[in-house]
C-alpha cells in the first residue's frame, strides 16, 4: 500500500521559499511530500527585469520601483512608513526581492551569532556559524556565487566562481584601503555569465537558480495567489490556508505542514491577520513578539567625485569591493558591533543625469554634455551598511486603514534609529570620506540614513529556545503551533552588518533538511 | 497645416537647443536620435503650453522671413517647454541606442589603453589587509 503523502504549503516564492521548495523536493525523502507554493505575485519573464537592457534605467523608476508604495502593483500591499526614517524596499513576485537585488552575497560572520556573549548586546542565536556552514556552501554553489578565496575576515569557503573584475574604480579604492592598512576584499556576488551572453553578467535570482529545478522535481507553484489567513483547528494546529486566487476567488487549501517564507514584514502580517478565538493575538504570538524587534540595516551613503575618467559604471550594478575593517566591536569606539563599507559601481547614464538635474548640477543648453561628462564615470560611492540591534519599540502592526487589492490590511512600520546606529553611521561616513579623499576625490558628499534602503527586514518572529522570549525554535518551528514553520529573515535574532540573502537561504536549507529528516516532529 | 509644421519645427528646435550636438561626442542632432512625436503630443496636451507655442507659430506665419531660429531661441530662453519635457527627454536620450552605443564606444576606447589584469594581480593587490575574523 502506498503511504499517504505529507501536504506542505510554502507561502512565498522568494529567496527563502525557493530554497525551501527545492530542498524539500530533493533527495531520498522527496516522495514523502506533496509541495505547493503560493505566491501573491506573478512569474515574470527573466528578460523583463534584466539590468542589462537599455531601458532598465526607466523601468526601475516605474513598474520595477523598489518602493511598493510607489509601484502599487496588484501584488503589492500598502506599507505605512511615515513613522520610520527608512522605508521598505521589496518586490512581490516569484523570485521576491531577488528580482531587484544586485546579487551582493556575503555571509554572516561567526561573531554575528553570539553578540550577547561577545558584546552584551542583542541576543545569541540558538545556532552558530558552523551549523550553517554546509548550507552556506550548498547555497553558494546553487546561487553561483563568485568571489575570491582567502578572505581573512571569514572562515574559509568552498565553492566560489572566479571573482568579478575590479575595474579601475575598484582598484583605485583598493589601493586607498591598502594605504590605510584597512581590510578590503572583492565582493561576493551572485552573478554569472550565461553561454549566450558572454558580455554581461546575469544576476542569479532564485528564478534561474532554485525554481527551475524545484518545478522539475514536481513542486506546484500557484502564482497570483495571496494567502490572507492561516486556519487552525480545535487542537490549535494549522490545518490550511485561505488565499485569493488570480480571479479574486477565495479558496481553501489543506496542509499538514505550513511554511512561511514571506519576508520580515509579510510573515508577521499573515500571522497577525490570522488571529482567531484560540489565538486572539495572532498565530504563534503567545510571546507577544510577532512583529516586534524589527531590524533594518541603516545605510550611509558617501560619494566622491574624481577629475579623471574611471569608467566607474563599468561592470554589473552593485557592490564591487567590501571592507570589514570596522565590522567587530572595538573597545575604543562609542558603539557596539559594526558595519561593512561597500564600494559601489557607478550609476548608468540616465541615473547620473537625473541625479545631477535634481541637484541643479546639470543645465540644458550649450554646456549640457560637458557638465554630464564632468560626472559620468567619474564618481565612486561607498555605502555603509550598519548592524541594527533588536529593539521592541521597533515593530510592525496591521494597518486596517490601508488595505491591499484583496482587502487584506496593510502594514504600519514603527521604527527609530538607535543611538548605537547613529554613532555607527557617523563613524562609517567619516571613514568612507577618508578612503575617498586618499583615493583622490575632489568633492565628497554624504548623507544617511538613506530613505529607500529597507531591503533587509529582520527579527519580527525571532528565533530562540525560550518560548516566552521568541517565536520559533532553531528549526524554524513556531513554539505555539507544531506544524507551522518560518524560514525567512523574520526569524533572525540579530541583523549582522551584511546583506542577508545568503544567510536566509542557508537557514531555509537547514530548516527544511530537518523537516525532511524528521517529518513526524512537524506533523500531527 | 502650417501650424502643425511650425509646431514640430519649434519643438524639435528647442529639443536640439536643450541637448545640443557635440563634435567630440555625438554629431547627430538630438531630434534625430529620439522620437520627437511624443514631445509634440506632450506639449499639445497642455492647454497653456499649446497656446504659447501657437502664439509663436502665428508670429512666424505673420512675418515675411520665417526666422525659426529666433523663435526657437526665444522659447528656449523662456524655458516654457523645458519643465514639461525634461524627464522624458533625459529618459529617451540616455536610453536611445545611438547614445548607448556612443557611450560604450567611449569607455571601450578607455579600456583599450589599459592592460588586462588577471587574478594574480588581484591577489597581490588585496592581500595587504590585516584583519582576521573572530574565531569562537
Amino acid at each position: 500500500m502506498r503511504s499517504k503523502k505529507i501536504n506542505i504549503i510554502i507561502i512565498g516564492a522568494g529567496a527563502s521559499g525557493a530554497a525551501a521548495a527545492w530542498n524539500l523536493s530533493e533527495g531520498e525523502n522527496k516522495n514523502k511530500f506533496k509541495i505547493t507554493c503560493l505566491e501573491q505575485g506573478p512569474l515574470l519573464n527573466k528578460n523583463s527585469y534584466s539590468f542589462n537592457q537599455n531601458k532598465w534605467e526607466i523601468y526601475k523608476n516605474k513598474k520595477f520601483h523598489i518602493d511598493p508604495n510607489v509601484r502599487k502593483l496588484k501584488s503589492d500591499y500598502p506599507i505605512n512608513d511615515k513613522d520610520s526614517p527608512i522605508s521598505i524596499s521589496n518586490f512581490n513576485a516569484v523570485g521576491g526581492s531577488t528580482i531587484l537585488y544586485s546579487g551582493h552575497f556575503p555571509r554572516f560572520h561567526p561573531s554575528d551569532f553570539k553578540t550577547k556573549t561577545l558584546d552584551n548586546v542583542g541576543d545569541d542565536w540558538p545556532i552558530n556559524y558552523k551549523d550553517l556552514e554546509p548550507y552556506y556552501d550548498t547555497n553558494d554553489k546553487i546561487m553561483k556565487v563568485s568571489g575570491l578565496l582567502g578572505d581573512p575576515a571569514y572562515p574559509s569557503m568552498k565553492y566560489l566562481f572566479p571573482p568579478i573584475p575590479l575595474e579601475p574604480a575598484g582598484e583605485l579604492i583598493g589601493r586607498s584601503f591598502n594605504k590605510l592598512g584597512w581590510h578590503w576584499w572583492p565582493s561576493y556576488s551572485a552573478l554569472f555569465k550565461e553561454k549566450k551572453n558572454r558580455e554581461n553578467f546575469t544576476r542569479s535570482t532564485v528564478n534561474v537558480s532554485y525554481w527551475p529545478e524545484a518545478l522539475r522535481n514536481g513542486v506546484k507553484l500557484k502564482t497570483n495567489s495571496r494567502v490572507i489567513k492561516i486556519i487552525t483547528d480545535d487542537k490549535k494546529n494549522a490545518k490550511g490556508v485561505i488565499y485569493i486566487n488570480r480571479i479574486k476567488k477565495k479558496k481553501f487549501l489543506k496542509a499538514n505542514i505550513i511554511i512561511l517564507a514571506c519576508s520580515g514584514i509579510g510573515t508577521p502580517r499573515i500571522l497577525l491577520n490570522s488571529k482567531n478565538k484560540k489565538f486572539p493575538k495572532g498565530l504563534a504570538n503567545s510571546s507577544g513578539l510577532v512583529g516586534k524587534n524589527l531590524m533594518l540595516h541603516p545605510l550611509g551613503y558617501v560619494e566622491g567625485k574624481f577629475t579623471k575618467f574611471l569608467a566607474s559604471f563599468r561592470g554589473p550594478t552593485g557592490c564591487c569591493i567590501a571592507s570589514q575593517e570596522f565590522y567587530e566591536t572595538k573597545k575604543k569606539e562609542k558603539f557596539k558591533r559594526g558595519y561593512t563599507m561597500q564600494i559601489l559601481r557607478g550609476s548608468g547614464p540616465l541615473e547620473t543625469a537625473m541625479q545631477l538635474k535634481k541637484f541643479n548640477k546639470l543645465k540644458f543648453g550649450k554646456s549640457f554634455l560637458k557638465e554630464f561628462f564632468g560626472y559620468y564615470g567619474k564618481t565612486i560611492s561607498i555605502a555603509i551598511i550598519c548592524e541594527d540591534l533588536p529593539e521592541k519599540n521597533n515593530f510592525v502592526e496591521l494597518d486596517y486603514k490601508n488595505c491591499d487589492s484583496s482587502a487584506m490590511p496593510g502594514l504600519k512600520i514603527h521604527y527609530k534609529l538607535s543611538d548605537n546606529s547613529k554613532k555607527m553611521l557617523v563613524h562609517g561616513i567619516l571613514r568612507a570620506k577618508k578612503v575617498l579623499k586618499l583615493a583622490g576625490a575632489k568633492k565628497i558628499t554624504a548623507f544617511g540614513p538613506v530613505k529607500h534602503a529597507g531591503w533587509h527586514i529582520m527579527g519580527t518572529t525571532k528565533m530562540g529556545e525560550d518560548k516566552k522570549k521568541s517565536v520559533v525554535n532553531q528549526y524554524g518551528q513556531t513554539h505555539d503551533i507544531k506544524n507551522l514553520v518560518i524560514v525567512d529573515s523574520s526569524i533572525f535574532v540579530t541583523s549582522s552588518g551584511v546583506n542577508i540573502a545568503s544567510t536566509l537561504q542557508a537557514l531555509a536549507l537547514k530548516i527544511t533538511d530537518h523537516i525532511k529528516k524528521f517529518p513526524e516532529k512537524y506533523t500531527i | 497645416m502650417a501650424e502643425k509644421k511650425n509646431f514640430r519645427i519649434l519643438i524639435e528646435g528647442v529639443i536640439n537647443k536643450m541637448i545640443p550636438s557635440n563634435k567630440s561626442f555625438v554629431v547627430t542632432k538630438t531630434s534625430k536620435i529620439i522620437n520627437t512625436n511624443k514631445f509634440v503630443k506632450i506639449v499639445k496636451k497642455d492647454h497653456n503650453l499649446k497656446e504659447k507655442i501657437r502664439y509663436f507659430s502665428d508670429m512666424i506665419e505673420k512675418s515675411k522671413i520665417k526666422n525659426y531660429d529666433y523663435f526657437i531661441n526665444k522659447i528656449f530662453r523662456l524655458k516654457v517647454i523645458e519643465k514639461k519635457i525634461e524627464t522624458q527627454l533625459l529618459q529617451d536620450y540616455f536610453t536611445s541606442k545611438e547614445i548607448i552605443r556612443k557611450l560604450h564606444k567611449r569607455s571601450d576606447l578607455f579600456f583599450k589603453r589599459r592592460k588586462k589584469k588577471n587574478i594574480h594581480y588581484l591577489l597581490k593587490l588585496v592581500k595587504k589587509g590585516k584583519i582576521k575574523y573572530k574565531k569562537l
